[in-house]
């Protein structure tokens, strides 16, 4: 399962395609998506990406500013509209009157209505699921409890910091016990223990079964909630896969010396390496972590008769990846990161 | 998002209630607006908001297009007054114009406007620029079109104009008779409505004006054109309607009964009259009218000469006890004008309307006392002092000077006991005397009066006799 | 229908809160209070004849410069503060959302020419009251129906603002609105344009004519909502006119369908 090439193979996607560990395998999908296109006037916002996101699953959506995120959220809310391809959440068209009953969005830096105080501003919300009355008061007190605004809800929201707006959208969004919850970079702007208490509110809806689609580029954040996530750049999917599969593996540094190379010996390294560096008499090599291409390293340092002098292997965090997938791609014209056709079978 | 058929049926839905509302739109909205509420069209077909906008300043033909004329109106309205009050007359002419455009029912704006075209472009002895008369009769003439059920309209074209400034009768008694038909209109849907029991509509409104102003009017129109029996029928109507005003307001209104009782007087003044007039006006009257015209200086003249005037020096209508002697109180009207001049009808006011430079008109009026006409002094006519008014630019000049003796003006009503309505109690063989015979001898374009007798004395002047230095006497 | 309520609520409460519109509610007032204290004019009618029209021409501009700000950035405040995207992600059609905000936008300048009306009634009647000693009562009527008329003719301009607020940005908008008044008001010539009788000198072929007709159908007819003139002038008297009202009245609310429906149908394509 362990990938550590920098372009996925097939074989790498396909295996995120199937369902996260833990997760029966007749899991019910949260959202599909299916070779999205979105193309503005001149700019593809998104270049045929396709995922699928299980129930119960918190689902990280990563990528730069500009990397298709918002547009491919706004398409699966049915704010906007496809060029191509398919938007299907639980099982239903985007935009669909029944689903939008399910699901909730916060967006990023929400603005509400500022003459109203917070807890009318949930409660509008709420009266736009059809709740009313006691009903509907006592979930919006349930709410405001939970984001930790029990007593600011009398006041009016001209009067809240960013915070508090922010946990106002969270609770807006927990108004009608949502199935499938957008958030779009919830914690941003956010003061550090404002953000640890949304990020710890998060794991507990993923406990409540509840799935989370999470756009952010807080890259901790993700690392520490999601079960899954995808890298997006330039519009595609550049990575996609369980965290601890995309954070494991990584390489060894490999440092020998005395090394007699010929020419030939030199060009075989460079297809077994990913870099090399020699200073002085020293040569450091970096290659995958799997046994095979060490193995393969050792070999080829005995045979240019040199002494291996040390081998470190790298962990790397997902922010690793994304730096990789975000410099990979500017220097990529694109097309080598078309999405494999096995991809598009899910 | 809707599927394409849906939209495709919402979108054909929407279009075809365009049906509705173009048949709203046309059939029903547009005529009534039209009818009610549109500026009115002007007599050569051309819409008139849009003929004023034409010449409107853009801020105005904006505003005179989104509900505002009738503001604009009554803030020009407003400018008008200011203008009134610091004389400045001729800034007034183009605001009228503009203000009855965009307000074409703002009624006094009509009656102030004709009023000071008629009255108050004057010279230095106070005498009218008879000039600006078509256009005050334009304005009112308009001004009854856009409202023709506003007896006040009426009343002013007849009574302040035609009456009083252009002494007219006929046309004169011709406004009284329409303003007055328009009343009795109205209280005949009055009373009908009074009858089915609609109480509420039944308040009279217009004819309780009316009555007064035209009604009235109408019958002393008719006694100045020598019909006397008419004038009877007329006051008997005005009484009629003034019964009916008091019973529907059950006695409250104090004026309305004061109103009756007028008319009840001159009706009973009116048969006296009938009654005496055939008798005191049978002896032949020499009223020896010889009107001088001097030349004193260049451009002034004094109007002098004699009227002998025998009147009711003592009357009581009811026992018919009477005493006839020589009178004051007649006047002799002058008037000089460029010689082939007659009132022209402009047809209609615009703003480009203006007097005409080149035309010099000055009718005056001189009281008689004594049987001196101007009294011991004459009556002096300076035209020296305004040169736009009297620009003297014709070669010829008529100058008239006459008696009627059925205008009120010049015979009041103890001389017209001992000549009669239409002078029947005038000598023939007296001097200047005239019998019109139905022919207008007066000079403009005044209505003849069938078996009017009057005193004429006609003079054709040169420019050369008006404007020449040293004295000279006319006979 | 509760939905569509919801929304023009929440619109209402956070239209009368906009600085810009509050400054045109009091400008206006401002202005019927000095019209109305205008005094040195010669006669009682010319008085009353100035304060009235000067009143319903003042109350009619502020409505028409508060409802056009308003509703040219209902809809674009929305997209540009993002709260149409956690309402719009909620279970409300975009029609419902359109509608909410003409709703919400329409009890806003109903609120405002309300307020600008009753002080004005109530300033004329006090006027007529205790400087004229004339009874109030059909003053306070004819200014209500034209007012009320008012209303209307603000609720189709509104509609033509909110459509067009669907596809354009709040500047092209602004002035597009305003030509389209403009031209709703001028309904005169666009009538006189589609009449073939109209200039005898000049005959108009059927294809003129007609072109003509369509226009002065589609354009929406403000002019029709002007009936100031027998308010002013109280001695013209209208036969039927409060059923000229209603005809109007009902112009106005099948016009609005119509403006509404076509922006529910471009609204619910659009991306936002």
């Amino acid at each position: 399962m362990a990938q550590d090439t920098i372009i996925p193979s097939a074989d790498a996607l396909s295996g995120n395609g199937t369902a996260p560990p833990g997760f029966d395998p007749g899991i019910g999908k949260a959202i599909e998506i299916k070779n999205l296109v979105k193309q503005y006037k001149k700019v593809t916002a998104v270049n045929n990406i396709s995922l699928d996101v299980y129930e119960g699953e918190i689902f990280g959506f990563l990528g730069p500013n500009g990397a298709g995120k918002t547009t491919t959220i706004k398409t699966l809310l049915g704010l906007i509209f496809p060029t191509a391809g398919e938007v299907l959440v639980l099982g239903k068209p985007a935009g669909d009157i029944d689903v939008k009953e399910k699901l909730s969005y916060l967006p990023e830096s929400p603005y509400f209505y500022e003459h109203m105080t917070a807890s009318e501003v949930v409660g509008f919300y709420g009266s736009l699921f059809g709740l009313a009355g006691a009903v509907k008061q006592k979930r919006v007190d349930e709410l405001l409890d939970l984001v930790g605004l029990q007593n600011a809800g009398k006041k009016s929201l001209r009067a809240f910091s960013k915070g508090m707006l922010q946990r106002v959208g969270i609770a807006q969004a927990l108004i009608n016990d949502p199935k499938v919850l957008f958030f779009d970079e919830p914690t941003s702007g956010l003061d550090p223990v404002a953000h640890r208490d949304i990020r710890d509110l998060i794991l507990h809806l993923k406990s409540e079964g509840r799935t989370i689609f999470l756009s952010s580029h807080q890259l901790s954040d993700v690392e520490l909630v999601c079960d899954r996530v995808s890298i997006l750049h330039g519009g595609k999917i550049r990575r996609l896969g369980h965290v601890d599969e995309l954070i494991a593996g990584g390489n060894v540094e490999i440092v020998a010396e005395g090394l007699k190379a010929t020419e030939a010996q030199m060009a075989q390294l460079r297809d077994l390496s990913s870099k090399t560096e020699l200073v002085g008499d020293t040569l450091t090599i970096t290659t995958a972590a799997s046994t095979e291409s060490k193995n393969r390293v050792l070999d080829w340092v005995r045979t240019a008769g040199g002494n291996v002098l040390s081998m470190t292997q790298t962990r790397r965090t997902l922010e690793d990846i994304f730096y990789e997938v975000v410099h990979q791609g500017e220097l990529e014209t694109g097309t080598a990161f078309a999405v494999p056709s096995v991809l598009e079978k899910n | 998002m809707l599927s394409s058929s849906r939209r495709l049926s919402l979108l054909v839905i929407a279009l075809l209630l365009f049906i509705p509302i173009g048949f709203l739109q046309t059939q029903l909205i547009d005529p009534f607006y039209k009818k009610n509420y549109a500026p009115p069209k002007q007599k050569n077909g051309v819409n008139g908001l849009s003929q004023a906008g034409s010449n409107l300043p853009a801020t105005f033909a904006l505003g005179a297009f989104t509900g505002f004329r009738e503001a604009i109106a009554g803030m020009l309205w407003v400018r008008c007054d200011e203008f009134f009050h610091n004389g400045d007359y001729d800034a007034i002419m183009p605001l009228i114009r503009i203000i009855t455009w965009l307000d074409p029912h703002q009624i006094d704006v009509y009656e102030t406007g004709a009023w000071h075209m008629d009255y108050n472009f004057t010279d230095t002895q106070e005498r009218s620029d008879r000039r600006y008369i078509p256009m005050s009769v334009a304005l009112l003439k308009e001004g009854i079109d856009n409202n023709e059920d506003q007896p006040d309209l009426y009343s002013d074209m007849a009574f302040v104009h035609y009456f009083r400034k252009i002494q007219d009768f006929p046309l004169s008694r011709y406004w009284f008779k329409k303003g007055w038909d328009v009343v009795a209109a109205k209280a005949v849907v009055d009373e009908k409505n009074d009858q089915i029991g609609l109480k509420e509509q039944t308040n009279f409104d217009g004819a309780d004006k009316g009555v007064m102003t035209v009604g009235h009017g109408y019958a002393h129109a008719l006694e100045f054109n020598g019909q006397e029996q008419e004038a009877v029928v007329q006051w008997n109507a005005c009484l009629d309607l003034h019964r009916k005003l008091i019973a529907v307001k059950n006695g409250t209104d104090i004026s309305e009964v004061q109103n009756l009782e007028i008319a009840d007087k001159q009706l009973r003044e009116l048969q006296g009259r009938l009654k005496y007039r055939p008798i005191d006006t049978k002896t032949p009257l020499d009223m020896g009218f010889t009107p001088i015209l001097v030349r004193v200086a260049p451009k002034v003249f004094v109007l002098q000469g004699t009227l002998k005037a025998i009147g009711a020096k003592k009357f009581v209508l009811e026992t018919g006890e009477r005493e006839f002697g020589p009178v004051d109180g007649c006047r002799i009207e002058i008037r000089l004008q460029d010689e082939s001049y007659k009132l022209p009808d402009i047809g209609a006011y615009t703003l480009g309307t203006a007097v005409d430079p080149n035309v010099t008109i000055m009718q005056d009026a001189a009281s008689v006392r004594g049987g001196k006409i101007g009294g011991d002094q004459g009556r002096k006519i300076d035209m020296s002092q305004d040169k736009e008014m009297y620009s003297f630019k014709a070669p010829r000049y008529t100058v008239t000077a006459w008696f009627t003796p059925n205008n009120p003006n010049d015979a009041p009503i103890q001389v017209q006991d001992r000549i009669g309505w239409l002078g029947e109690g005038l000598d023939p063989k007296q001097k200047n005397f005239v019998l019109t015979d139905g022919k207008s001898l007066l000079p403009g374009e005044v209505s003849p009066i069938p078996g009017l007798r009057m005193l004429i004395k006609t003079w054709t002047l040169t420019r050369e006799d008006i404007t020449g230095a040293g004295k000279k006497v006319f006979r | 229908m509760k939905t569509i309520w919801l929304i023009a609520s929440g619109t209402f409460g956070e239209a009368m809160r906009r600085k810009v519109l509050l400054i045109f509610l009091f400008a206006g007032l401002a202005i019927i209070l000095m019209g109305v204290a205008f005094a040195g004019l010669a006669t009682q009618a010319r008085d009353l004849t100035v304060t009235k029209s000067l009143g319903l021409g003042v109350i009619s501009l502020a409505g028409v410069f508060i409802s056009v700000i308003l509703y040219i950035t209902l809809i674009p405040q929305e997209i540009e503060r993002r709260t149409i995207y956690s309402i719009l992600s909620k279970p409300v059609q975009r029609y419902q959302f359109l509608c909410g905000k003409f709703l919400g936008g329409l009890m806003t300048v109903l609120l405002n020419i309300a307020l600008m009306g009753i002080v004005f009634i109530l300033l004329v009647a006090g006027k007529q009251w205790f400087q004229y000693g004339v009874n109030p009562g059909p003053a306070m009527l004819s200014l209500s129906k034209g007012i009320l008329m008012i209303f209307f003719q603000m609720t189709l301009l509104g509609a033509v603002a909110m459509f067009f607020s669907v596809f354009l940005s709040p500047f092209v908008n602004f002035f597009l609105t305003f030509a389209v008044w403009l031209l709703g008001n001028a309904s005169s010539l666009t009538e006189a344009l589609a009449d073939p009788t109209s200039d005898p000198n000049h005959p108009k072929s059927a294809i003129v004519v007609g072109i003509f007709k369509v226009v002065h159908v589609i354009i929406p007819n403000f002019a029709n909502y002007n009936i100031q003139n027998p308010i002013i002038n109280p001695h013209e008297h209208i036969t039927n006119e409060p059923i000229y009202i209603a005809w109007n009245i009902l112009y106005a609310i099948v016009y609005t369908a119509i403006l509404l429906t076509v922006g529910s149908l471009i609204f619910d394509k659009r991306e936002v």
